[in-house]
Formats: structure tokens, sequence, C-alpha cells
């Protein structure tokens, strides 16, 4: 088993015991927040290539009941879409500054 | 007056008009690699590299893509379900009808040949072809060889402002990055071209639509100029956009610009 998935499942632990108790709503919560990005960021045009299969992913490891690594998927595509927005954000104004001129 | 003076003072390097930008970017291949004609990147990455072009030459001995035109003039000569013929709808010079695309047309936006085609065929009562579909890339590939020799013509007429919008379009998309990647086709295709990328060297951007569509000998088959975008696109992990989308069609209006009075030379053969 390599680090980055023992340290997957450290931080999944982590996440299912902060918020232990309302579990599956949390769930619920976390993903239509990265879901709601990542549309945000689709409109403007700047989505990555696999937000929307990592969020597939998550709802797949929700349903078969390992919410630690639901929970580390859905952090990872909010990640990505909040950088993709970033981005979209910076290249408003970056892209002109590479024109050929 | 007033304001033209004002945008002129500030750095809105974007304002540039068409054919300003197309002259800086012909300009700038040609303060990099002075020794090649203009002409020349009508050929893509065999302008520059004589390596490749020397076994691009070869495989130009036995064209790998004939086929692709020989079903295309099949194509050609099908009635359609009314009757007509697509010569009766996109023109019976058939060496004109290429390079009067990419075009801009109000309240269409940018026209390609592929849409063009797909707009007559669904005006005489056929299937609508998939950009993607053989019939579609062996018909642009049989156009694109009758009108070989002519050059790329695209306007972007000043009393039509929605054409300077999608051509505004389509060079800011070229210039953006994105991606996981973090990259700008303008950083590969313009910044580092010349360069390699693991095996591929990247080729000019000027010149790019003159030879589609091209027979990959790494695929296997013919593709189209949009499936290469899609492909580039993917490739610095962006979602990629659907074949002749409103971001690919502009793409392709913005670099059919800059490669204006090249010569039309497909359908091409690549690695
Ligand atoms: C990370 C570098 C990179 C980026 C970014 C990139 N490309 Fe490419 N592209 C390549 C490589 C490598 C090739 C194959 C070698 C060549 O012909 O340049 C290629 C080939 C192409 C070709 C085919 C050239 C031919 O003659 O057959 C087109 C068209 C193209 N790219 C368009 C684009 C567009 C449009 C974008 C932006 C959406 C883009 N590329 C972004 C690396 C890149």
């Amino acid at each position: 088993m390599d680090r980055a998935r023992v340290s997957k499942h450290v931080i999944g632990a982590l996440l299912v015991s902060l918020f232990a108790g309302g579990c599956a709503s949390e769930f619920d919560r976390r993903f239509d927040e990265a879901e709601r990005l990542r549309q945000d960021v689709a409109a403007r045009g700047y989505e990555w290539i696999n937000t929307a299969d990592i969020l597939e992913q998550a709802q797949a490891s929700e349903a078969s009941g390992d919410l630690a690594a639901a929970l580390v998927l859905v952090e990872q595509a909010r990640f990505q879409a909040t950088a993709a927005l970033l981005q979209a954000d910076r290249e408003a104004e970056a892209w002109k500054r590479r024109v050929v001129r | 007056m007033a304001l033209t003076l004002l945008l002129g003072s500030l750095p809105l390097p974007s304002q540039a008009g068409p054919e300003e930008d197309r002259l800086a970017f012909v300009g700038h291949y040609q303060s990099l690699f002075p020794e090649v004609p203009i002409a020349e990147y009508a050929n893509g990455i065999y302008a520059l590299d004589e390596d490749a072009r020397a076994q691009w030459l070869a495989i130009e001995d036995f064209p790998p893509y004939e086929f692709s035109i020989e079903r295309g003039s099949e194509l050609w000569d099908t009635s359609l379900p009314d009757g007509s013929q697509l010569t009766d709808c996109l023109g019976t010079e058939i060496n004109k009808i290429r390079p009067q695309y990419p075009r801009y047309v109000p309240n269409q936006g940018v026209v390609t040949l592929e849409l063009a085609i797909n707009a007559c065929r669904s005006a005489a009562g056929a299937k609508r072809w998939d950009y993607s579909s053989g019939d579609m890339i062996d018909l642009t590939a049989y156009l694109a060889f009758e009108a070989r020799g002519q050059e790329l013509n695209v306007r972007v007429p000043a009393d039509q402002p929605g054409a300077l919008a999608a051509y505004e379009a389509g060079k800011r998309f070229y210039y953006s990055k994105r991606g996981q990647l973090n990259f700008a086709c303008a950083d590969c295709h313009v910044t580092s071209v010349g360069q390699y990328v693991r095996a591929d060297r990247l080729g000019p951007s000027l010149g790019h639509p003159t030879h589609f569509p091209v027979y990959r000998s790494k695929l296997g088959g013919m593709i189209s100029l949009h499936q290469r975008f899609f492909g580039c696109v993917r490739d610095v992990r962006a979602k990629p956009f659907e074949l002749q989308s409103e971001e690919f069609r502009n793409v392709e209006f913005f670099l059919s610009y800059m490669s204006n009075g090249l010569e039309i030379n497909g359908p091409g053969a690549r690695k």
C-alpha cells in the first residue's frame, strides 16, 4: 500500500470523526457545495478534466458505505473546482499579456 | 475620436485589430525562424524539422489519406433524400467551397465547413452526420483536396460586430491558460514552438488549419481539426469542448485568420 493511500485513509478517518453524528447529511452538504462549484466553473468554460468523475466516484464510495473515502474525494473535487475558478478569474485579464505583438 | 485616443493610451493589447494581430503573429515566427519561407508554414511542424520532414515526404509518396478522398468523392456524388445533391447547396465550383469557410454569419456565429455540410444535409431531408464520423471527415478531405492551392481568406467584416466578437473570443481562448496543467495553446505553439514535449516537437500555429483533416499514423485514421483541438485541451487536463462547439469554432476562426494567405493543402499526414 502506498503512502498516498495511507494518508488518504487517515484524512478520511479524521473527516469522519469531525463530522460524526450527521455523517450522511454532512456528505450531502459537502457534495452539493463541490458540485455547485464545479457547475460554476463549467459555465465559465474552465472545468478541469476529471472533477465530475471524482464527484461520481465520491457518490459511489458513499453508496458503498465508505464514507471516509467519499469525503476525501469530495474534498479533492472541491479543491479542483476552486483552483479552476481562480484560474478563470486570473485569466480574465492575464491572457492579454500573452498576445503576440 | 477622444475615445480612440484614450483607449490607445491604455494597455489594452487585446484591442488590436485582426490584421495587426496577424502581422504580429507571422512576424513572431519569422523572427524565430528567419530562414523559413512563410508559405512553408502550411506544412506545420515539417516547416521547421528537417528529419521529420524527410519521413513525411516519404509517407506522402503513398498518401495514407487517399482512400478518404476517394470515399469523400463518392459521398459528394450521392443523391440526398429529396433528390438534390450537396453541390446544389454548397456550390458548383468545387475548388471554391472549402476556402469559403470558416465564415461568420449573423445570428449563426462562425459557420465551419462541417456545419455548412450538415445544414445542407438537413435541408435536403438527410440525417446530420456526427462530427467525428468517417463520412464527415472523408467529405471534408475531398473538399480540401479539391481546394488545394487556394488561399485561406477569412474575413472579419467591419460592418458585422458579431464577427469581431467571435474573432476576439477565439483569440482569448487561444491565449488563456486552462486545465490542471495551466497551459495556454500559445504557451506551446507560440512561446515554445520548436521545442520538444517528450518525443513531439511543438509546431507553429501559423498554418494549423490549412492541412486538415489529417491522417495520423499514431491513430491509424483520419481526424478533423476539432478533434485535434479536443486532444490538446484534454492533454492540459481541461475538460474538452464538443467538436463544433462555439468555443472550437471561434478558435478555428481566429487561427484561420492568422493563416490568411497560406495555401490550403489538406488533407495531410501526421505522426
Ligand atoms: C502542452 C503543449 C500543448 C498545448 C498547451 C497545446 N498543444 Fe496543440 N499540439 C501539441 C503537440 C505536441 C502537438 C503535435 C506536434 C505539432 O504538430 O505541433 C500539437 C498539435 C496541434 C495541432 C495539429 C498540428 C498539425 O499540423 O497537425 C493543432 C491544430 C493544435 N495542436 C492546436 C492546439 C490548440 C488550439 C491548443 C489550445 C487549445 C493547443 N494546441 C494546445 C502540444 C500542445
